[in-house]
């Protein structure tokens, strides 16, 4: 039995962190190193997203050769796919002994997309705002009446004797 | 007693809780990036548990920072 539940395959996810040394012209041959890791033990890749320059939460150093670099961005990128438990083993090693990776992550997800498309509250708000500043901006031109000085005092006279009334 | 629904995912119909969506996951944290409490979100226990993996799966890869400020 044990046999079996070993051998059934499960989808999983690996994301990575490029080192920000590596030139974008070798991206796509560095990637396609770490996907063979994936396709030549027999596993097979679903989706993938291939690696953007982004800022890092907090500085990550790693020990190259015998100095150790600290690095505040880096190249992300995830690929998902589907193999066996044995397989995973060989591919955490590889992902470990890899030159250019800075971090990774191995998880269990879903052959579905899961990153959501839901728009944040925030763009709602400024799409409002937006629809309510445009008749804002047409203004009806006020006409200008001249009053002479006793109509005016009549017409205050009146709004008093309203409020008191 | 109210048996009103509060939780974000089951009423977004988000079944898997991705780490990499830092967007979401960022509604969820405080400005010190502490995971705010189930009191205080509404989600269910069982999403509140996927949502606290994920969170700290994304700090693990520096797309969430551990504290801030």
């Amino acid at each position: 039995m044990k046999e079996d539940i070993l051998e059934e395959s499960q989808v999983y996810e690996v994301g990575f962190h490029l080192l920000p040394t590596v030139p974008e012209e070798n991206l796509e041959a560095v990637v396609t190193n770490l996907q063979s890791l994936i396709t030549k033990g027999g596993g097979t890749i679903i989706s993938e997203e291939f690696p953007k320059m982004r800022p890092l939460a907090y500085d990550i150093k790693k020990r190259i050769d015998i100095k150790h670099i600290t690095f505040s961005k880096a190249y992300f990128g995830w690929v998902k796919f589907e193999a066996t438990s044995d397989l995973l083993g060989k591919i955490n090693n590889g992902f470990k002994t890899a030159e250019n990776v800075l971090r990774f992550i191995i998880v269990k997800t879903v052959r579905e997309n899961t990153m959501q498309l839901v728009k944040s509250p925030i763009s709602k708000r400024d799409e409002n705002r937006e629809e309510k500043s445009i008749p804002t901006v047409e203004k009806p031109s006020v006409k200008k009446v001249k009053i002479s000085d006793d109509e005016l005092d009549k017409s205050i006279d009146q709004l008093v004797t309203d409020q008191i009334l | 007693m109210t048996n009103k629904q509060n939780c974000y995912f089951k009423q977004n119909g988000i079944k898997y809780v991705d780490y990499k969506d830092t967007e979401l996951l960022k509604k969820f944290i405080n400005p010190h990036a502490r995971i705010l409490t189930k009191k205080k979100t509404g989600v269910s226990n069982e999403y509140q548990k996927k949502l606290s993996v994920a969170i700290k799966r994304a700090r693990f890869m520096a797309l969430l920072p551990y504290l801030s400020r």
